[in-house]
């Protein structure tokens, strides 16, 4: 009896904060649906592949990348980028874990779409735990999934197909504009894939070193023979890591190794020295100074 | 003015009176004939329980003779229905009692104007609210006491209080001015201005006043003493 | 008016001690089940209006009623909580929009409401000032709640210890508050709103480290030896998560397993929210399906045959209440034979004395009904919040 109480003065104290409930709901979707939906896209890729298919008509949903410096994969949104983010109709992901700041930002849940989400199988787990030290940075590990899917354009054509289904739910009205844009995406996209396998077949199965490990799925896409190191094109290697490198070559003779950006003068010589020929791969993981990704992507099958 | 022939009264049971008058057992009295004219002065003596508070009853109306008649101003009063009889007293006769009688929680101008919320219908009076106003704030000037119209009656001497009510007993310029021992609770010197005030106003308005009163030195100033004992028979001590 | 009127109002006016007691005593007698009706209808229909605005609630296995307070009103028991996993389980069907909560903690009275931004727009809550939460750590406070705490936008509040002697170690959270929300006259003024990971970081899931080998920490090392550092009481007795050490915050354990206290599902459509039923109706699995609106009737239905018996009790106590007034009248009129004689004599009939007495009683009556309806409505327009100024929940 005295816990009925209990709770009966409870909710007499609860009404006490209940005059009324206001039910105003939330029109502000609604009211930017119709005037030019805002879409914030992750990295590059992303941003490339929503402009092709949202394309530049007048009812076109904006499409916005944040300015990110560095590497978006390491991206700290500011107030303003969280606010831009959390006012966003749509946030497109790249996800495979890519967007660490997805842990500590509050966003609604219902404008985000993980543009990987239907590809998980295909993720590449990394097992290993190496530890190791960049400079000044700090010890840091690698683990989890590797997230440069857009890499393997046949991965990436599902990005696009996955971009195509959130900007339709968004904007039912531009569907069938939407439908046949990216099918002009996929098919350049399907045209860069064969561009790049012809490239890398030219290489014959000779091991290659990759300057960092983000290159995960252009290995598996194109059964490169590589192993990974963890240099950084503007830091110096150690000691220790020219040593481990020394061992590695033992194993793995290899006379390329891809750079995400252009690497020191001195680590490109020291290399060539060494019989390794340093190449830049770039990623496109940010937006390019000129061209677009397709650019990027034939820039390095050229100077593949 | 007052014709009364063969009355005869006797009190029924307990009369309940109010705490200033016993209750009465048994009395009666009859009066073969009395006869006042109008504007005449009369001052009734007579000893306790003689029946002078009886006959002023009688004459005002407030009791009913069991026989006999009752003629005032010409008219039989004593034929009259009870409402009849209160309207010709609220209209036509103004009473003065030993003990003031004013109610406390009326202003003074407003006790003076009592008679005028008793009447039924006061709209339909011969004065309408403010002409009785002006009439009752007139009265009280006549007395000195104009300046404390809206003083309470708690605030006044015993002396102002009883010219406050002589005031309401001439609020309707009454035929009649009966007093009961009015100066009985009253010191010497507003003795005499009481009883000046009564006389006063009765020759103004031409009214006949019927005052009892047991002090001897007062009497010498009204046009008649009339003994109780002269004009009924019976009664009993008061 | 009336010479009766008038004389009746009078002698109200000049026995004021006694007619104010007369008409307070009447009043009360009125108000009282007046009141206690109106204030139970108006608790129970705003309850009820938030109960049936939240279509499903899911939680634990346990008492449905207890389930409904807490989240619906943020009562501060404690439910048992459930599993996150639990919510992804629920998102996976796609049957409703699912909002999770947790409010387990509390900034001083206020509750911590840990959930998501479609919370807010659930409910249509609305900024007066600032703007949501951005990332964890931050909180968006009610209008109650930043009126009650003195803070506005950019201040903050801390989360309060569960108890004394928190031996876990598990610091007060400060947190940043980004935003304040309009006044809405509901229990969400009350509360203190977060990402549901912030609560997961006050209950020790998850934190940062005041790295003591830093030179800024020095004034916290008691001392060094052998790699050894040992901090000295001035070490900051709060976490505060912060742009500059979000990367230093980390979650321990898999977040499937961390707490939940409930998650309201809201159906697109009867279909959808007829699938949902069906599907956890039996309560299997670990969850509980309640639907607010009818838990709250059932409760509410002994609420109101309590307020039956408590209108009961005042109706007797009325009784008894006019029984006294009417003695006092009796009472009155006694004591004024007198006046009444003089009244009699001066010409007033038996109805004209009768009507004077009967002025005196329509006059406190009407004013104290006068004074009752009054009071109901200011009751009805006040009464929850000046209740609820004073009893803080």
């Amino acid at each position: 009896m005295s816990r009925l109480l209990s709770m009966l003065f409870s909710l007499f104290l609860a009404a006490c904060g209940e005059m009324e409930d206001t039910q105003s709901g939330n029109t502000g979707t609604e009211d930017r649906v119709a005037n030019r939906p805002l879409v914030v896209t992750s990295n590059y890729p992303l941003f490339f592949f929503a402009s092709q298919i949202a394309g530049d008509a007048k009812q076109a949903p904006r499409i916005v990348l944040p300015s990110i410096g560095g590497d978006p994969a390491s991206w700290v949104p500011t107030a303003d980028q969280i606010g831009l983010l959390q006012s966003a109709d749509l946030v497109l992901l790249n996800g495979a874990g890519y967007e660490s700041w997805l842990d500590w930002i509050t966003l609604d849940e219902g404008r985000l779409t993980n543009t990987t989400a239907g590809t998980t199988s295909q993720l590449i787990e990394l097992k290993e735990l190496p530890t190791h030290q960049h400079g000044p940075a700090g010890e840091h590990a690698h683990l989890g999934t590797a997230f440069t899917t857009w890499l393997d354009p046949r991965l990436a054509m599902e990005q696009a197909g996955a971009v195509a289904v959130a900007l339709e739910r968004l904007v039912p009205d531009q569907a069938d504009s939407f439908r046949d844009k990216l099918s002009g995406l996929q098919s350049r996209l399907t045209e860069l894939d064969r561009e790049l396998a012809d490239t890398f077949a030219a290489l014959n199965g000779q091991p290659i070193l990759f300057s960092h490990p983000v290159y995960q799925y252009l290995q598996r896409r194109y059964d490169l023979n590589g192993v990974s190191l963890h240099w950084e094109p503007d830091a110096e290697p150690g000691i220790s890591a020219w040593i481990e490198l020394q061992k590695i070559l033992q194993q793995h003779p290899a006379a390329i190794m891809l750079w995400e950006e252009v690497p020191l003068a001195s680590t490109s010589a020291r290399l060539a020295d060494m019989g390794v020929r340093s190449i830049v791969f770039r990623t496109a993981s940010n937006r390019p100074g000129h061209g677009d990704y397709f650019d990027v992507m034939g820039g390095n099958a050229d100077r593949l | 003015m007052i014709e009364m022939a063969a009355v005869s009264f006797r009190y029924q049971g307990n009369v309940a009176g109010t705490s200033s008058a016993p209750a009465i057992n048994r009395f009666s009295m009859y009066i073969d004939k009395l006869a006042v004219v109008r504007g005449e002065r009369v001052a009734l003596v007579g000893p306790s329980g003689s029946g002078k508070t009886t006959l002023l009853g009688l004459v005002a109306g407030i009791l009913r003779p069991d026989s006999g008649t009752l003629h005032i101003h010409g008219r039989e009063i004593s034929s009259l229905g009870d409402a009849a009889v209160r309207q010709f007293r609220i209209g036509h006769v103004g009473q003065v009692f030993q003990s003031f009688e004013l109610l406390d929680y009326l202003s003074i101008v407003e006790n003076v104007m009592l008679p005028w919320y008793i009447a039924r219908d006061p709209s339909s009076e011969k004065m309408g609210r403010q002409q009785c106003r002006q009439r009752a704030h007139a009265l009280l000037d006549e007395v000195g006491l104009a300046s404390r119209s809206n003083d309470l009656p708690g605030r006044l001497s015993q002396g102002e209080q009883q010219r406050v009510a002589v005031c309401r007993a001439m609020l309707n310029h009454p035929l009649l001015l009966l007093a009961d021992e009015p100066t009985g609770n009253l010191d010497q010197a507003n003795k005499q201005m009481v009883v000046d005030l009564l006389l006063q106003q009765a020759q103004q308005q031409n009214s006949t006043l019927l005052m009892v009163t047991h002090d001897q030195s007062l009497l010498g100033r009204f046009d008649t003493v009339l003994d109780i004992r002269s004009v009924s028979s019976e009664g009993a001590p008061e | 008016m009336s010479g009766a009127w008038y004389l009746g109002w009078r002698y109200l006016a000049f026995h004021k001690f006694k007619s104010a007691i007369l008409i307070a005593s009447i009043t009360l007698m009125l108000f009282l089940p007046a009141a206690t009706r109106v204030l139970v209808s108006d608790s129970a229909a705003a309850l009820t209006a938030r109960a049936d605005r939240t279509p499903l609630l899911f939680g634990a296995a346990g008492s449905p009623l207890e389930l409904v307070l807490n989240s619906l009103y943020f009562h501060a028991g404690k439910p048992s909580a459930i599993t996150a996993d639990k919510l992804d389980q629920l998102q996976a069907t796609s049957l409703a929009k699912f909002i999770p909560l947790n409010t387990h903690f509390h900034s001083r009275d206020n509750p911590i409401v840990g959930t998501t931004l479609e919370y807010f727009s659930f409910r249509g809550l609305e900024l007066a000032g600032g703007r949501l939460m951005g990332m964890l750590g931050e909180c968006v406070l009610g209008a109650g709640a930043a009126a009650r705490q003195g803070v506005v936008s950019g201040d903050y509040v801390v989360s309060s210890p569960e108890t004394v002697f928190d031996i876990a170690g598990v610091y007060p959270l400060r947190m940043k508050v980004a935003g304040v929300l309009k006044p809405t006259g509901s229990t969400d003024d009350a509360a203190v709103f977060v990402d549901v990971r912030t609560t997961w970081v006050i209950q020790g899931l998850g934190h940062g480290h005041q790295d003591l080998a830093k030179p800024g920490a020095a004034a916290g090392v008691l001392g060094r030896k052998e790699g050894v550092i040992t901090a000295n009481a001035s070490v900051a007795q709060y976490a505060e998560i912060t742009v500059d050490n979000i990367a230093e915050f980390h979650f321990h354990g898999r977040s499937d397993n961390f707490p939940l206290t409930s998650v309201i599902a809201v159906p697109p459509d009867d279909k959808s929210a007829t699938l949902l039923r069906g599907r956890y109706q039996s309560n299997d699995e670990g969850l509980q399906l309640v639907v607010p609106a009818t838990v709250l009737n059932d409760l509410l239905d002994t609420v109101f045959t309590v307020q039956n018996y408590v209108i009961l009790g005042l109706a007797m106590l009325g009784m008894a209440t006019v029984a006294v007034i009417v003695l006092v009248f009796l009472l009155s009129q006694q004591l004024r034979r007198g006046e009444f004689h003089t009244l009699s004599r001066i010409g007033a009939s038996r109805i004209y004395i009768g009507l004077l007495i009967a002025s005196e009683l329509a006059f406190v009556f009407i004013g104290s009904l006068l004074l009752a309806l009054s009071l109901i409505i200011v009751m009805k327009q006040y009464a929850l919040q000046i209740l609820q100024s004073f009893l803080t929940l």
